[in-house]
């Protein structure tokens, strides 16, 4: 297992790489001068030097991003150009409230979106599976920042049960923190319970027809823990599958939940660096959220020889 | 589920049927397939009703009216005004055709980006096709919206901008499904055998490859809409997408947004469009990939 861990990570390598270099040649779509687009037409030869300066815009592109990539290696992803802050340090201080709620939404998906994908699936073919199917099919067309304003108007505005917007960190106060993350995490995790749920359910009716299933049944096991244990087991590569790419969902979508409930995270952050054309801060942001799916990628991996034996030798 | 032959190829195997036996076709297979039947409908009039929006709509989408701002349902404004008088119904029926153009926008430039990226890297194969997938799936790795937001970061807001870079985003899934597809075709007989006649590469697969391989494009276009149109309706609402006073269903629910504490039913007319006409683009898209789908098609 640990040589296939070694293994695996050096593998990422190139991964990171690649994506790096995406990330940076993003400022060369800019049209034009980027000196000029990020300080204006009337801007001074100074301030236009200082930019260039700072973006290493006078050196050749190779260059730049040799330059850029052993900054970030050593954890320096440069400053903004609007107040010269760390971007390092503010990403650092905006993680934990995205986090938060990704991790929230991935609770809420599993919470609701796997019993109701196994009821889906037991129920095949009846009047309660195709409730279930039509319930998904409805959660996966649902604009996830729709729900969040429908979330608010209800729970906020008429019912004022749970708080409309704000972050509070799970250090500070867990209670409020858990009541300021509940509608956030249910907005962005809906859209993922209902992908879960329609995964859980194909993959479960698969297996339920097979024939290790039947002999479990004929050797008197109960139906329960056929399902849950033995059955949920084999389904458990498209779960995990699923899973994996909801992390990669939910990290983009909390763009936009963050903007419906005021939340100070990564996705407000890369939001106002792109209305004040602070490139570097984007490329962070965007360096950063992608090093997070590579990683939880790997794990799901990694889940993989411990679902299925198989797969092991 | 039951899968039913297209009624369009059916009509290829016996092209002289009547016009009155194609309409009966379409009735039964509308009363088999009844979820992609009333999607459909509801499309084709959701785009009449755009096409037509001068006719269908009387008063304009940017004209204020300060006197009647935040009105609810009336005769006159049939979904009320916003918070600057402007008639919601007129904001809708405008705003959709922006939003339907956009989402089309993007599907065209994915299309064009990701079809013959794909084509290419399965014909070639190899060492090419090794390093082309290794590109698509790191594209594939980053978080779509966040990559949409850092190309309009660059290019630009603006709607045109935000769905050319939802386009380059959502190119990689083409070049990856065109590819599998190509690979499957590319060892066929009718393949081989044009080869063996002389035929160029260009020729292979301009005229036996890629007809035989695209049919799971246009299922995928179907689904890439819905995303689209969730993608221009996000990147809207952020304000980076259409610019004021243009509408669109993502500007409207933005604007309904800033609004709810003052009236929070606005925001349920654009809302609801936008779910609406993505859950009628996932419904037939989904009847067309079992259709289209040789395994499940067989075992009918």
């Amino acid at each position: 297992m640990l040589r296939f861990i070694i293994r695996r990570l050096v593998t990422l390598i190139p991964t990171m790489l690649l994506a790096s270099f995406v990330v940076f040649a993003l400022l060369q779509l800019i049209p034009g001068d980027p000196a000029v687009v990020i300080a204006g037409e009337y801007a001074t030869p100074e301030r236009l030097a200082t930019i260039r300066e700072q973006l290493g815009l006078n050196e050749s592109f190779l260059a730049q991003y040799v330059h850029w990539l052993g900054g970030v290696l050593q954890g320096d992803l440069g400053t903004s150009l609007l107040n010269q802050s760390d971007i390092l340090e503010q990403i650092t201080r905006r993680i934990p409230a995205t986090l938060t709620i990704v991790v929230g939404a991935l609770i809420f998906s599993l919470v609701v979106g796997l019993p109701l994908g196994v009821a889906a699936a037991r129920r095949a073919e009846r009047t309660s599976d195709s409730v279930i199917t039509g319930i998904s099919t409805l959660g996966v067309a649902m604009p996830n920042f729709w729900l969040g304003m429908l979330l608010v108007a209800v729970f906020s505005l008429k019912l004022d049960w749970l708080p409309a917007t704000g972050s509070v960190g799970v250090t500070e106060n867990p209670w409020q923190a858990i009541q300021h993350a509940l509608l956030p995490s249910i907005a962005l995790g809906a859209v993922g319970a209902a992908e879960l749920a329609r995964q859980t359910r194909s993959a479960l009716i698969g297996v339920l027809n097979s024939d290790f299933v039947r002999t479990h049944r004929s050797k008197g096991l109960s139906e329960n823990r056929i399902v849950w244990v033995h059955g949920l087991r084999s389904a458990g590569i498209p779960i995990a599958t699923t899973f994996g790419l909801l992390v990669n969902r939910f990290l983009g979508a909390t763009v936009v939940i963050e903007a419906v409930f005021g939340i100070p995270g990564l996705g407000s952050l890369i939001v106002a660096s792109t209305f004040n054309l602070d490139f570097p801060v984007v490329q962070g942001v965007v360096l950063v959220m992608v090093v997070i799916v590579v990683l939880v990628n790997f794990l799901v991996d990694l889940s993989y020889r411990l679902i299925d034996p198989r797969i092991r030798s | 589920m039951t899968t039913t032959l297209n009624p369009a190829g059916q009509a290829g195997s016996d092209g002289k049927a009547a016009k009155g036996s194609r309409l009966r076709r379409f009735a039964s297979w509308a009363r088999r397939e009844p979820a992609a039947a009333a999607a459909l409908a509801f499309l084709s009039a959701l785009f009449a009703m755009l096409a037509l929006a001068p006719l269908i709509t009387w008063h304009l989408p940017e004209t204020q009216d300060f006197a009647n701002s935040l009105q609810g349902p009336s005769w006159d404004h049939i979904f009320g005004t916003d918070d600057l008088g402007r008639d919601m119904w007129a904001r809708v029926i405008y705003g959709g055709r922006v939003s339907i153009l956009a989402a089309f926008l993007a599907v065209l430039v994915s299309t064009v980006l990701g079809v013959p990226i794909g084509v290419l890297t399965g014909y070639i194969g190899g060492k090419f096709d090794d390093v082309a997938m290794r590109v698509v799936d790191t594209l594939m790795s980053f978080p779509a919206i966040i990559l949409a937001i850092a190309v309009t970061a660059a290019l630009g807001p603006g709607v045109n901008n935000a769905m050319i870079a939802v386009g380059i985003v959502l190119a990689p899934i083409y070049a990856r499904l065109m590819r599998g597809q190509v690979m499957s075709v590319k060892g066929d007989l009718y393949v081989e055998a044009a080869r063996s006649y002389g035929a160029r590469h260009r020729e292979v697969v301009l005229r036996h490859i890629i007809p035989n391989s695209i049919q799971p494009v246009i299922v995928q276009s179907a689904l890439t809409l819905a995303v689209a149109l969730i993608a221009e309706a996000s990147l809207s609402f952020l304000g980076l997408g259409v610019q004021p006073p243009q509408s669109s269903w993502g500007a409207v629910l933005g604007r309904a947004y800033r609004n709810m504490y003052d009236d929070a039913t606005q925001m349920l007319y654009p809302g609801g469009a936008i779910v609406l006409t993505v859950l009628c683009f996932n419904t037939l898209g989904d009847t067309l990939r079992v259709l289209l789908d040789p395994i499940t098609r067989r075992s009918r």
